[in-house]
C-alpha cells in the first residue's frame, strides 16, 4: 500500500479513541428477520460464498435491535503517530464531544465449510442507521471504518418527567421524491421515557455487564428480552454491548462512475465499555419512540418497523414499542480496528488490497494466531484447500 | 463492473452537479510560489516521476490563489441512474443549497520526457482547502471526489457599508493544540468586499491600475481580460488527490488517484468589479487556522506550541503570538452564473498494490 497523504485540512482523527464518563441510553425493540437477513445479504453476504468462505445471518435466538442513544463529553483521540508536514500527532491537538443515535443489531458470522464453521464463528454488531452531530467523527468514521455515520442535529433532554430521558433527532433529508423538492433539515426520530425506575441508580453495585445481568432487578425488567430464549445470561455474551464487535462494509464510489465501486471490505471494531455505573432503569410502557417514514426517511423505516411502511398513509409518524429501556454511564474505548475481508474489485485488481486475516478469526482462536500464522494458515481461505 | 451498494445512509449527491442562478464572488491574492510547490510535491508529485510521467508545479509568472464564496441556491444532481430506480422521470434530482468558501490555485501539469524533460504544459487547478456549509455536500465531495471538504459555518454579517457584503467562516476546530483543549466552532475568516464600482469607475480601474494584474494572471486564466466584458473563463479544470485510509493501518491508503474534473461557468451576468484595496480578507487567530494557511499558503505561520511541550532538556518551547492573517487582494469581482461540475475522471491511479 502507499502512504495516506496526511493533510491539514483533512477534519479526520484516525483511531484508537478513549471516550471517559460516556452517557448511554438504550432501548430494545423489535426487529424483523427478514430485514435482517436482507440487511446481511445486500451488505455483508457479497459475491460468491464459496470464494469468501463466511457468511452473516440474523441472531434467531434474539430478534432485537439496540436503539443507543450515547452522550460523549470528551473522545480523546490516542493515535500518536507522527503525520508528517510538522504536525502534532492526533493525540496532541485537542479532543471532541459528540452525541451518537444508532440501531445496532446482533449478527451471526460463521465459515462456510467443515473447516471454518467454528474458526471464523463469531457474533458481530451492524449499525444500520447511525447518526453523529459532530462533523469530524462522521468523516473519520465514514471514510476510515466505513460506518455510514449521518450528520445531524440531536437534542437531549429529560422529556415531561422528572429525571426522564427524551432525544430528538433532524437529519437532512427530502419531504417528497417530488424532484423539485429542496433538501432541509427534519425529524426523523424521537426518544422520550418516563421516569427511572426506583431500586437501582447510584446505590447500584454494578461495574460490567455481566454484574448488571446478575442483578435480579435487571433481569426482571429484561424478562420480555429474556423470555426469547433460555438463560439470558449464558446466551447474552456478546450481545450485551460489552465488549461489542462492529462489522460495517467499508466502500467507495468510482469519480467518474458513481455507481460503481473502486473499493469494497468488511471491517471490523471493537467498542468496549467499562467501568459501567449510575444504571438506570425506565419503565418500558412509559417508553415513546416516532419515527418519521415520510420523503427520504421511508428507506430509514424499512431498518427499523415490523412491517413496510405504506409511502401512502396519512400519518407518516410511526410509533415503535420498547421492551426494555435502561440507562448507565461507562468508559469507552473503541479500538482493535481491522479490514475482516476485502472484495474483489472488477476492472481494476490493484484496488483490492487485501489486508484480511486475523480480524475474521473466532474470538476464542485470537490467542492462537500467532501459532496459525506462522505456519502459514490463513482460516477465512482454509476452505479452499479443504473443498 | 462492482456495483456500489446503495444504502439509507450513503447520504451522498452524485455528481453531475448543476447549479442555477449561483452568485460567485472572487478574490485574487498572491501566494509564495515555495507553498504552491510544497502542495504540488506533497499532493501531486507521489512515487517516481519516470513511471507516472507527469510532474505539477506552479505557475511561476502567476502564483496566486483564487478565493471564492459561491452560493448554490439550487444544486443538484443531474445522474438520471438514481431517479431511474426510484421510477422518477426527472434530469434533475436531489437539490439541495449550500455556500461554499474555497481556495482554487492554478498550477502547471508536465509531461516527463525519458530525457527527463518537463514539456506540454497544461493547467489544472486544485483546492487546498474548501469548506461547506452542507453536509451532504461535503460527504460527496470527500467521498466522491475525493475533495478535502471540511463542514463548517459560512454566515453573512451586517455590512460595513451600504451595498457592501460581509461574511464570516468557522469550522470545527481547536483555538490551542493541546490534549485538554475542547474542539468548538472557532471563527476561521472573516471578508468584507466592499462596495461595487459602477460601470464608470469599473471600466476606468480595468484599464488602469487592474490592467497590469490582470495581464499578469492571464498567465494562469487565459481570457480573464475578458472580465471588462462581463464574461468568465468557460471551464476551469479541477485537480484532486482521492484518497482513502486502511482502516487497520490509517497511516496507509488503500486508494490513491488523482481526479479531475470540470467546473463550467455558463449564463454568466451582472459582472461586477470591485476596488481591491477596499476588500478585507483576515484569517482569524487559532492553532488550526496557522496551519491551514502556513501549509496551503505560504503565510508565516504564527504557530504556537501547546504549553506542555518542552525541549529534552526541560525548556518549553517558546510561544507565538496570536495574530489575525490578513490577505491583499489583487482583484475583486462577483457575478451570477449557472455552474456544472461535470467530465469526472480519474487521471491517474498511484497503483498501490501490496506485493504478492
Amino acid at each position: 500500500m502507499a502512504q495516506f497523504v496526511q493533510s491539514v485540512a483533512n477534519q479526520q482523527t484516525p483511531p484508537p479513541y478513549h471516550f471517559p464518563g460516556v452517557t448511554a441510553h438504550a432501548f430494545v425493540i423489535d426487529i424483523r428477520m427478514d430485514a435482517v437477513q436482507a440487511y446481511c445479504d445486500t451488505f455483508l453476504n457479497l459475491g460468491d460464498e464459496k470464494e469468501r468462505a463466511f457468511v452473516y445471518r440474523p441472531m434467531a435466538a434474539w430478534p432485537y435491535a439496540l436503539l443507543m442513544v450515547i452522550q460523549y463529553p470528551m473522545m480523546i483521540n490516542t493515535n500518536r503517530t507522527e503525520l508528517g508536514y510538522d504536525e502534532l500527532p492526533f493525540a496532541d491537538r485537542g479532543y471532541c464531544s459528540q452525541n451518537e443515535v444508532f440501531l445496532s443489531v446482533p449478527l451471526f458470522r460463521h465459515g462456510t465449510t467443515a473447516k471454518t464453521i467454528l474458526t471464523t464463528a463469531a457474533v458481530e454488531w451492524a449499525l444500520p442507521f447511525i447518526v453523529v452531530d459532530n462533523t469530524t467523527s462522521a468523516f473519520s468514521g465514514r471514510e476510515i471504518l466505513g460506518l455510514e455515520k449521518l450528520w445531524g442535529w440531536i437534542d437531549l433532554g429529560s422529556g415531561d418527567f422528572p429525571n426522564g430521558f427524551s432525544t430528538k433527532v433532524s437529519i437532512p433529508g427530502w419531504a417528497s421524491l417530488d424532484p423539485d423538492a429542496m433538501q432541509e433539515m427534519r425529524q426523523v426520530l424521537s426518544v422520550s421515557t418516563g421516569s427511572p425506575l426506583p431500586g437501582v441508580g447510584r446505590k447500584s453495585d454494578v461495574t460490567s455487564a455481566w454484574t448488571m445481568l446478575e442483578s435480579p432487578i435487571v433481569l426482571k425488567s429484561f424478562q420480555a428480552v429474556a423470555d426469547a430464549f433460555d438463560g439470558l445470561v449464558t446466551v447474552s455474551n456478546g450481545v450485551i454491548p460489552t465488549p461489542m464487535r462492529l462489522v460495517a462494509l467499508k466502500q467507495f464510489r468510482d469519480a467518474a462512475d458513481p455507481h460503481r465501486a473502486i473499493y469494497q471490505a468488511l471491517v471490523g471494531a471493537r467498542s468496549r465499555y467499562y467501568d459501567i455505573a449510575n444504571l438506570t432503569l425506565y419503565n418500558e410502557q412509559d417508553v415513546a419512540i416516532t419515527l418519521d417514514t415520510s420523503g427520504s426517511f421511508a428507506e430509514i423505516a424499512k431498518i427499523f418497523l415490523p412491517s413496510t411502511p405504506d409511502p401512502a398513509a396519512a400519518n407518516t409518524k410511526v410509533g415503535i414499542a420498547a421492551h426494555a429501556a435502561f440507562g448507565f454511564t461507562a468508559n469507552l474505548d473503541f479500538d482493535e480496528m481491522s479490514t475482516l475481508h476485502t472484495f474483489p474489485v472488477e476492472g481494476d485488481e490493484c484496488d483490492a488490497v487485501d489486508e484480511g486475516g486475523a480480524g475474521m478469526l473466532s474470538p476464542w482462536l485470537r490467542p492462537w494466531w500467532g501459532l496459525i500464522n506462522a505456519t502459514g494458515v490463513d482460516p477465512q481461505r482454509s476452505n479452499e484447500s479443504a473443498s | 463492473m462492482t456495483r456500489f451498494i446503495e444504502s439509507v445512509s450513503t447520504h451522498q449527491l452524485l455528481p453531475p452537479y448543476h447549479s442555477k442562478e449561483s452568485v460567485v464572488h472572487g478574490f485574487l491574492f498572491d501566494i509564495d510560489s515555495k507553498a504552491i510547490q510544497t502542495y504540488c510535491d506533497t499532493y501531486l508529485n507521489l512515487g517516481d516521476p519516470q513511471q507516472r510521467g507527469f510532474h505539477y508545479r506552479p505557475i511561476t509568472e502567476a502564483p496566486f490563489g483564487l478565493l471564492s464564496h459561491t452560493t448554490y441556491p439550487r444544486l443538484c444532481s443531474l445522474d438520471w441512474k438514481t431517479a431511474q430506480s426510484l421510477g422518477v422521470k426527472a434530469s434533475e434530482w436531489d437539490h439541495l443549497t449550500q455556500t461554499e468558501f474555497f481556495v482554487a490555485v492554478p498550477v502547471h501539469r508536465f509531461q516527463v520526457t525519458r530525457a527527463n524533460l518537463l514539456v506540454d504544459p497544461v493547467i489544472q487547478w486544485v483546492q487546498p482547502f474548501i469548506i461547506t456549509n452542507n453536509a451532504t455536500s461535503a460527504f460527496s465531495g470527500r467521498e466522491i471526489l475525493g475533495l478535502e471538504t471540511l463542514y463548517g459555518q459560512i454566515v453573512l454579517q451586517l455590512p460595513r457599508q451600504p451595498r457592501g457584503f460581509t461574511f464570516s467562516v468557522s469550522l470545527p476546530s481547536w483555538k490551542e493544540f493541546a490534549p485538554n483543549s475542547a474542539q468548538a466552532m472557532w471563527p476561521f475568516a472573516y471578508v468584507d468586499r466592499g462596495a461595487p464600482l459602477d460601470a464608470a469607475a469599473g471600466q476606468e480601474a480595468l484599464e488602469g491600475k487592474l490592467a497590469k494584474v490582470i495581464a499578469t494572471l492571464e498567465a494562469a486564466i487565459p481570457d480573464l481580460a475578458s472580465l471588462a466584458e462581463g464574461k468568465f473563463p468557460e471551464t476551469l479544470e479541477l485537480l484532486i488527490l482521492k484518497q482513502f485510509r486502511s482502516a487497520a493501518d490509517a497511516t496507509q491508503a488503500i486508494y490513491q488517484a488523482l481526479v479531475t474534473c470540470e467546473n463550467r461557468y455558463s449564463d454568466v451576468a451582472n459582472m461586477t468589479l470591485y476596488d481591491p484595496a477596499a476588500v478585507t480578507i483576515d484569517f482569524q487567530n487559532g492553532d488550526m487556522v496557522d496551519e491551514i494557511t502556513g501549509t496551503f499558503l505560504g503565510m508565516k505561520s504564527k504557530y504556537r506550541p501547546p504549553a506542555m511541550m518542552v525541549t529534552a532538556g526541560g525548556t518549553p518551547l517558546p510561544q507565538g503570538k496570536p495574530k489575525v492573517r490578513t490577505v491583499k487582494a489583487r482583484l475583486a469581482f462577483s457575478f451570477t452564473a449557472t455552474i456544472d461540475l461535470m467530465n469526472i475522471k480519474s487521471q491517474f491511479n498511484f497503483r498501490h498494490c501490496t506485493p504478492s
